[in-house]
């Protein structure tokens, strides 16, 4: 267990997770949701994270490695590019519609969040990596989807 | 033939074109019908209305320059226009570009037999994406439907490391041509070519040395022995004398290249005023070439050096220099650049023809890429389509991946596909393989040194061999190149004049990214003149006005469904494909619509009259910065003073505006290096922020300590030690944040102010300075009332009066508002 907690988070996973507080804070949630993870990860594959990256004060190295995490779980989605554009859109409005937004600040994961991750942060270790990546969480993700979300990542 | 990769590469240059077709493993530079390697970039209309390109037409732009043109690559991506007086034709760059290339065509397939819709063209590295684009229309323009564009001096490093495929180094390609330079830091390891960083000036090239000649050495001479009115480039009535006097500087340079000096000689060059022919001699020596050259030269080592710089990369990291171009064949020039000091000091590698090592690494490179599939095959043919396959690699191991196009209800894993490599000295077959049901198929090929061709043998559920299309792959054991990388950074210029960089120059193509944005001012639907304009930019400077603007993606107000507030979200994509292409989409979250286009890229000229009022401007602001770095004698900002004077930098703008009048080629020079100009010029600004402000800094603690010690109370002693000791401190510091610098002055100088506001003899003094300005006041007659007001107020002794006036009197003098939506118009911040 101990390992677990003190697995390193890949950088495409960091970036996930401050995108996701974003959406989660201009959607007026108090936690971080599962839904604001896959929003987050549509975003990263749909190319929508420079300003977010720039705003973690990152390089151009680490853009890179992001790339290389998008393209990876693109190929988890049997939707066209087009497609993933029109869920991303559709998914971000119907959140902030939801209610007002909150200003930006750091918010905790729900438990269901948690319990996402630490499955992917289980199953990386299992596989003997000691990096959890976005990748893993993002499997997790498509395993467990809810099901009014389900129909609009099928094509 | 049925090529399986591009195979052919040309060089579309300035000066002079190539054509290179792969051969094996060789190229073959294709000779045009005059026997050369090189056919010179001109095109010229005969008497028959027959259109000739090449060395005839060469010939032609001396003796008749109203029917015959050259350098029009210069122009590609721009409105100009070439009339061709006697058939009163009109051509486009990219169409003369066209026929240059159907001219290179037609030696293929003269020389061949081979018919060209395929091939790889290189571009100058400091082309910016409206220039590239019009080579792609040039390409599709001459029945090149398929074609990939890629850099002259990627294309030079491929040629070189085609020959070294085993070394690991870094190269910096110099490649002076005939109208433009360009520098690229390669990268060679493991097999593969990589461009790290690229560099150039699309303005600098020999022609630009032979024009120097003419101005510089020619006409000077040529005015003080004749009688010739305005006798000047820009003056039609002499185009064709100076089209002389071009050509002949353009011999004569080359000839002076090893020898002391040469002689000019002109017969008839043009009538003097008198209508008197002048026959006209000059000696030019090899010692004023020189002289000339040398700023040009030295603009070249400092773009080297940048492009070096950039990658933090120093002389010693490069192996080697790769020269291309005619102009490096010049002694002089190889020397400058061998000399550690002044030059670069790196062993210069000039072992391919530098006219022709471009069109040669184009063609290499065009082994390396897959040719377009078939649009049609012959009955009974079956397709294959290659969705994983690479034609060249580092290992004897590759990977190709693909699928069969089946009769419908055929049952596809009943085929079989094997590969058999037939050239290796003993037959390899991959065995067969049979197809997925979804007719999909995967193989690991063997190969040997070198060009390997893999038979494909299909075969139904019987056993019967099918015809595929292609019949064939090729693999080859060598040198591959990476994706291509943009040259110039992309960006949105915004509404304060700063740029939203999409793309980093460098990055590998395709890329794709989206930003969200905020509405700058508020749209209203249906307004005629109302629109969103997001301006999309080119080039590596922070001011959006220093880059070159490359098109608009524009919404009219009349599209919108809704009244739009400032600050409206608009999520705008930018994408650039392989051929730098741009696309550029903008979603408004409120709307929720995109909207979608590809950028229409074309340059517009600047009138010359706006550049020089803006040369006027830029010239000031110069001015003052060299006042500033007077004052403070800082030593960092000496150096780029030292660029704008060595490089002539301005002297450039000016000649090239002097000649813009009846030259667009010198318009378009004259911008660009106004461009040039105003960017170096902030860079100055910005190497002297620093040490203006603690000039301004030191003045400001001596003013005040001098206005408290003379006027002030005793209980403002210790706020002036408190005030001084934090200025000196900030001044101090080890790394100077010019906020914190430019805040602790404003705190010390509101103390100096609040004790001059308690003085009379201040308000006096205020009044008169006032007075100087009273032509710059908005109302005048309301001016002069208030100044009569100030003087009543005087002569009464009453200086609250005075202090009324002057605060209404400074109401009254304009204040310099910032120009909405930025030089470019853009909507967004």
């Amino acid at each position: 267990m101990q390992r677990l907690k003190e697995m390193k988070h890949h950088p495409s996973l960091r970036l996930a997770m401050n995108i996701a507080n974003t959406e989660a804070c201009r959607s007026g949630s108090e936690y971080i949701e599962p839904v604001h993870i896959l929003l987050a990860t549509l975003n990263i594959i749909d190319d929508c994270y420079d300003q977010t990256g720039e705003s973690m004060g990152w390089l151009p190295m680490d853009f890179l490695t992001v790339r290389e995490a998008s393209t990876a779980c693109r190929t988890m989605l049997t939707i066209s590019d087009e497609q993933i554009t029109l869920v991303r859109r559709h998914l971000h409005k119907i959140l902030t519609e939801l209610s007002d937004p909150a200003p930006i600040r750091k918010l905790e994961f729900s438990s269901e969040s948690m319990y996402l991750v630490q499955k992917a942060a289980r199953r990386t270790y299992h596989h003997g990596s000691e990096e959890l990546g976005l990748v893993a969480v993002f499997e997790e993700l498509l395993n467990d989807l809810p099901k009014d979300i389900a129909p609009l990542l099928r094509s | 033939m049925n090529r399986m990769t591009i195979d052919v590469g040309i060089d579309l240059g300035t000066t002079n074109s190539a054509i290179g077709v792969l051969k094996g493993n060789d190229v073959v530079i294709v000779k045009n019908n005059e026997g050369n390697d090189c056919t010179p970039s001109a095109v010229y209309i005969d008497k028959n209305n027959a259109l000739i390109v090449g060395g005839r037409a060469k010939e032609r732009l001396e003796i008749d320059p109203q029917n015959a043109y050259a350098e029009f690559k210069l122009q590609m991506g721009t409105d100009a226009q070439y009339l061709f007086a006697r058939s009163q034709q009109t051509f486009s760059p990219e169409a003369l570009s066209a026929e240059l290339l159907k001219s290179l065509k037609s030696d293929v397939r003269q020389r061949l037999g081979e018919e060209v819709s395929a091939a790889v063209i290189t571009v100058p590295a400091a082309f910016d994406l409206p220039q590239c684009e019009a080579t792609e229309r040039a390409a599709q323009l001459a029945g090149i439907n398929f074609n990939l564009l890629i850099t002259e001096p990627a294309a030079a490093a491929f040629a070189y490391g085609f020959q070294n495929e085993n070394r690991n180094a870094f190269w910096l390609v110099y490649d002076l041509g005939g109208g433009t330079f360009d520098a690229a830091v390669v990268k060679v390891q493991d097999g593969v070519i990589q461009v790290v960083n690229h560099g150039g000036d699309k303005f600098l090239g020999g022609k630009l040395i032979d024009w120097a000649i003419v101005d510089e050495l020619l006409v000077p001479v040529l005015t003080q022995q004749y009688s010739l009115s305005d006798f000047r480039r820009g003056n039609a009535k002499y185009r064709k004398a100076f089209a002389k006097l071009k050509g002949a500087a353009e011999q004569a340079k080359i000839a002076v290249s090893r020898l002391n000096s040469v002689e000019i000689a002109i017969d008839s060059l043009c009538a003097d005023d008198r209508g008197e022919v002048i026959d006209f001699q000059f000696d030019l020596k090899q010692a004023d070439v020189e002289k000339i050259a040398h700023p040009f030269i030295l603009k070249t080592v400092n773009i080297c050096r940048q492009v070096l710089a950039d990658k933090r990369l120093d002389f010693a990291s490069i192996e080697r220099v790769l020269l291309v171009g005619g102009p490096t064949m010049t002694p002089f020039l190889r020397e400058f650049l061998s000399d550690p000091k002044e030059g670069l000091g790196i062993q210069l590698e000039f072992g391919l023809d530098p006219l022709t090592v471009v069109a040669r690494g184009a063609a290499q490179f065009a082994g390396t890429q897959k040719s377009p599939p078939p649009k049609q095959t012959s009955k009974g043919q079956f397709i294959i389509e290659l969705l994983n396959y690479k034609p060249v690699g580092s290992d004897p191991e590759s990977f190709v991946g693909g699928r069969v196009v089946i009769p419908e209800g055929e049952d596809a894993s009943q085929y079989t596909i094997e590969f058999v490599n037939e050239s290796a000295r003993t037959q390899w077959r991959s065995g067969k393989i049979s197809l997925l049901p979804n007719a999909s198929f995967s193989a690991t090929l063997w190969a040997e040194p070198g060009t390997n061709i893999f038979k494909i043998e299909l075969q139904d559920a019987t056993g019967t061999p099918r015809p595929t299309v292609p019949d064939a792959i090729s693999y080859m054991i060598g040198i591959e190149a990476d994706n291509p990388t943009l040259i110039h950074s992309v960006g949105l210029a915004l509404a304060n004049n700063k740029v939203r960089v999409f793309f980093q120059k460098g990055i590998q193509l395709p890329a794709r990214k989206r930003f969200v944005q905020k509405l700058a001012h508020p749209v209203k639907k249906g307004e005629p003149d109302g629109a969103i304009r997001l301006p999309v930019v080119e080039g590596e400077h922070l001011k959006a006005d220093r880059n070159q603007l490359i098109g608009h993606l524009e919404i009219p107000a009349t599209e919108i469904t809704r009244d739009l507030p400032a600050g409206a979200e608009i999520e705008i994509t930018i994408a650039i494909d392989q051929s730098r292409l741009v696309h550029t989409g903008a979603y408004i979250t409120m709307l929720n619509r995109e909207f979608e286009g590809i950028l229409t890229m074309t340059k517009t000229m600047v009138d010359p009259k706006v550049l020089r009022d803006e040369l006027e401007r830029e010239k000031e602001r110069f001015e003052k910065a060299r006042e500033r770095l007077y004052l403070t004698g800082d030593t960092k900002a000496r150096p780029i003073l030292e660029r704008i004077q060595n490089e002539r930098i301005l002297e450039a703008v000016e000649t090239n505006l002097d000649a813009a009048t009846a030259d667009r080629d010198a318009a378009d020079k004259a911008h660009h290096r106004l461009l040039e100009f105003k960017a170096t010029v902030d860079e100055l600004d910005a190497a002297l922020e620093i040490p203006t402000l603690l000039v301004n800094a030191q003045q400001m603690i001596d003013w005040t300590e001098e206005v408290v010690n003379k006027w002030g109370k005793e209980s403002d002693q210790p706020k002036l030690r408190m005030l001084v000791g934090e200025l000196r401190a900030t001044m101090e510091a080890r790394t100077i944040n010019p906020t914190d610098l430019n805040r602790r002055i404003e705190n010390l100088d509101e103390l100096r102010i609040r004790i001059l506001y308690s003085r009379d003899e201040w308000w006096l003094s205020y009044l008169a300075h006032l007075e100087e300005q009273k032509n710059d006041m908005k109302n005048s007659s309301i001016a002069e009332q208030l100044f009569d007001q100030a003087r009543r107020a005087i002569n009464n002794n009453d200086m609250d009066g005075l202090r009324s006036a002057c605060y209404q009197l400074a109401q009254l003098l304009p204040i310099r508002l910032q120009q909405t939506g930025g030089p470019f118009g853009s909507s967004v911040f």
